[in-house]
């Protein structure tokens, strides 16, 4: 029994459930209701996985009974075009399994690298490309998430995985296989310096820190689990053991690397200014690199567990990475109320038109997703939490939200967004542990509705998710989505969205040298608006999405202009551009480069 | 009913709804700390935020502990480039916030394994009585007192609440049981 007064306290800080705000579920009405135009219509997205040829799960180890908080991570997606045939393969983490005679030894599944065949069809390569094992044939790693990045800048995407005890780096070299123009990837880990140093990675994000034009690497730590520290007295009932929380552990700190730009990085956390972990302090889980302020240097919001998330602020120069954490001051360290939330998934996007990256974070049950407005200014950052005020706090507070992202999935003009979800521990009291995905509609200047049930078959079914990428699949401009779960395969939606006649314009950035543009700035003008767009690092949860930056245009049949701002300051005005279609627009190059292709 | 309407209009995103029934609600109960800081969130989206302070600065005289109002008040000033008072204002909310995270970990303990000891109980009555939460104070410092009439803590931190109310009265009730000179009381027992 409750003592009186604990309920009132407990409930203090914690705002109303904006759900339970509708009339009582019991309340009698005359007449039915007029179906909602909104949810009535063919679906969003359509499952192609069955004939897609991708057929792998994430696997966590979770049937060794030990239930390590370990398992709770799942693992990400990753979308690279490793071949550069213009259509993204899908790169997936394999998790792991514990092995031994008292099954506590921590070993890894391989992950699988599926190659892109066109019309969402698609074959294994995981072995032929070299990802069946690491170097000297050594087995893999319990991992988590991976990302996606050109770090020595020939030209080809490289692939890095992070995961339980290290983090492994890929380079994308020449196969010389029987495959004409084959690629395949070599692990150049240790080679590149990142063999050490790393306990527990989960989400990674490249940009270039230090304007020096090659990519830094920014890794997120969790928490300091190990069988030495694996708490058993844990249950959320009163006497069902689970998962212990992330409170019962200490976070560690994040990690920065520096690119030397000679296939080597450094590690300077310390000298960067990154926090120190602690017990309230860290466990990051998802990350993205973009330019909050406007000084096109790209700045870092990392998603921690239970605490404080942080954002830091980017003083770097060149060859000196330095940023200044301001989460709590710049207000999107906590929620509206200040509370510390279990913040998973990032992306940053312009919802509400306004040209500034907002900053997007989904959260832990009885909590609320947050979208945070930006209002900075070069010398000011701020944000202001719009959770409530953009309408998303409707969907209540039963999900534990994990990869997400904004996309414009019918060309409306505004972003959306997807959200996945599922519970982090076995048996959870509050809420189910399978738990549908959401949609979530911009109606305009950042005022969203739920369109769940709008979005097909898997939108009406609960899963076990937890990294999603987003990015278009087939190269017709509808962004599509692809879920890991976990111990469930991999889901490949489609998006089958009717655009009604809207029009779209997609956009792949290349720096000057193939220097890194992350940090870039992209506004769209066209139908008598702008849309702003970001080029981002990292994003999602564990994850790495479609580079290329797409606008759905409305009926607007022509885009009047499209300014990037560089990472550099410089900037770029692109008029004449064709809608409908891909370009790709080099730093300094005048014409852009046209095709349908990635 | 038009105060817990509008708070359901904020959460729904129906903000010009929000604002018209709020603004009803405090023209009718002007001192409601929840129609305050409701406004004060509203008027911090228009991007208002000098209105947003004087609500806030309101609240926080009705309820100096109201953790909510201190960090929109941070907001509020950070958008008027008050960063230092925004830093102090911040300080605010973080020491109140300490105290309300222990009184709940003591609470939920409570909750999850009963006990007889006056210790949590005390600790809980003295934290919620900081925080100005007078009638859960008094509650729990009766609970430990029930757990042991003689419970020193209580009885001193009792005396000082009331001695602070200007209860004499009540307050030579508490300092009477206790046996030993009072830290910080400069031994006038």
């Amino acid at each position: 029994m409750t003592p009186p007064w604990v309920r009132p306290l407990l409930a203090a800080g914690l705002i109303a459930l904006a759900a339970g705000c509708g009339p009582k579920p019991n309340q009698a009405t005359t007449t039915a209701p007029a179906p909602d135009p909104d949810l009535v219509g063919p679906n969003l997205f359509q499952d192609v996985t069955a004939a897609s040829g991708i057929d792998f799960a994430y696997r966590n180890g979770e049937e060794a009974g030990h239930l390590a908080i370990l398992e709770s991570l799942g693992g990400g997606v990753a979308l690279i075009d490793y071949d550069g045939d213009g259509l993204l393969d899908v790169y997936i983490p394999g998790g792991g399994y514990y092995d031994g005679p008292d099954k506590k030894e921590i070993k890894g599944h391989p992950g699988r690298l599926y190659r892109n065949l066109g019309g969402f069809r698609f074959e294994d390569v995981t072995q032929e490309a070299g990802l069946d094992v690491l170097a000297d044939r050594k087995p893999w790693f319990y991992t988590h998430g991976a990302a996606v990045v050109d770090y020595d800048r020939d030209g080809w995407p490289d692939l890095l995985v992070t995961g339980w005890g290290r983090i492994a780096l890929f380079h994308n070299e020449p196969d010389p296989g029987p495959r004409v123009g084959g690629r395949r990837f070599v692990d150049v880990t240790h080679k590149a310096g990142l063999d050490k140093g790393v306990t527990w990675a989960t989400s990674a994000a490249f940009a270039d820190f230090d304007g020096d034009g090659w990519p830094d690497l920014y890794v997120c730590q969790y928490v300091d689990w190990s069988f030495a520290n694996h708490p058993t007295d844990c249950d959320y009932d009163g006497k069902t053991r689970d998962v212990c929380p992330p409170k019962r552990f200490s976070g560690l700190p994040h990690k920065v690397y520096r690119n030397k730009g000679d296939g080597t990085f450094v590690d300077v956390s310390e000298v960067a200014g990154l926090l120190k972990g602690g017990p309230s302090a860290s466990k990051g889980l998802g990350v993205l690199a973009v330019d909050v302020n406007g000084d096109g240097k790209p700045d870092v919001y990392a998603a921690n567990d239970t605490v404080d998330n942080f954002l830091y602020v980017n003083h770097s120069t060149p060859g000196k990475i330095r940023f200044e954490e301001a989460g709590v001051l710049a207000g999107v360290a906590r929620d509206g109320n200040g509370t510390a939330n279990g913040s998973m998934g990032v992306d940053a996007g312009d919802p509400d038109g306004a040209g500034k990256p907002c900053l997007w974070v989904t959260n832990y049950e009885k909590e609320l997703h947050a979208l945070y407005r930006n209002e900075s200014t070069p010398d000011n950052v701020l944000f202001l939490f719009d959770t409530p005020a953009s309408g998303i706090a409707a969907i209540g507070q039963t999900f534990v939200g994990w990869g997400t992202g904004f996309l414009d999935w019918d060309h409306h003009g505004w972003e959306d967004i997807f959200i996945a979800n599922g519970h982090a521990i076995r048996y959870p009291t509050g809420a189910d542990r399978f738990q549908k995905p959401v949609l979530l509609r911009n109606k305009g200047k950042g005022k969203f509705k739920d369109m769940t049930p709008r979005g097909g078959e898997y939108f009406r079914t609960p899963h076990l998710a937890r990294g999603v990428a987003l990015g278009d699949l087939d190269n017709d401009g509808r962004v599509d989505v692809v879920v890991s779960h976990l111990n469930q395969p991999v889901t490949v939606l489609k998006n089958v969205a009717p655009t009604g006649g809207n029009h779209w314009l997609g956009v792949r950035l290349a720096g000057k040298g193939r220097a890194d543009y992350v940090g870039a700035r992209l506004v769209l003008e066209a139908g008598g608006r702008k849309q702003a767009r970001f080029a981002k690092g990292g994003g999602s949860y564990a994850s790495a999405p479609d580079a290329r930056l797409v606008w759905g245009l409305g009926p607007a049949d022509q885009v009047d202009r499209l300014t990037v701002t560089w990472p550099d300051g410089s900037e770029q005005t692109w008029t004449g551009l064709k809608v409908d279609r891909y370009y790709r627009l080099v730093q300094g190059e005048k014409d852009p480069q046209e095709g349908k292709k990635y | 009913m038009q105060a817990r309407l509008g708070q359901c209009k904020f959460l729904q995103g129906q903000t010009a709804e929000a604002r018209q029934l709020l603004e009803a609600a405090a023209e009718k109960t002007p001192n409601d700390v929840q129609v305050l800081l409701y406004l004060a969130r509203l008027d911090l989206q228009d991007r208002q935020p000098t209105r947003a302070e004087g609500r806030l600065r309101r609240l926080l005289e009705l309820d100096p502990a109201d953790t909510e109002a201190w960090y929109a008040l941070v907001s509020a000033l950070k958008l008027q480039r008050r960063d230092r008072e925004a830093a102090e204002a911040l300080a605010e909310y973080d020491k109140h916030r300490a105290l309300l995270d222990r009184a709940n970990k003591l609470l939920q303990e409570e909750a999850r394994h009963p006990s007889r000891d006056p210790n949590p109980a005390s600790e809980v009555g003295a934290l919620l009585l900081q925080i100005r939460q007078e009638r859960q104070g008094l509650y729990w410092m009766d609970q430990a007192l029930a757990r042991d009439p003689d419970h020193q803590p209580t009885h001193r931190a009792l005396a000082e609440y009331f001695e602070k109310k200007g209860d004499a009265e009540r307050a030579a009730f508490h300092r009477r049981h206790l046996k030993g000179p009072s830290p910080g009381h400069g031994g006038n027992e």
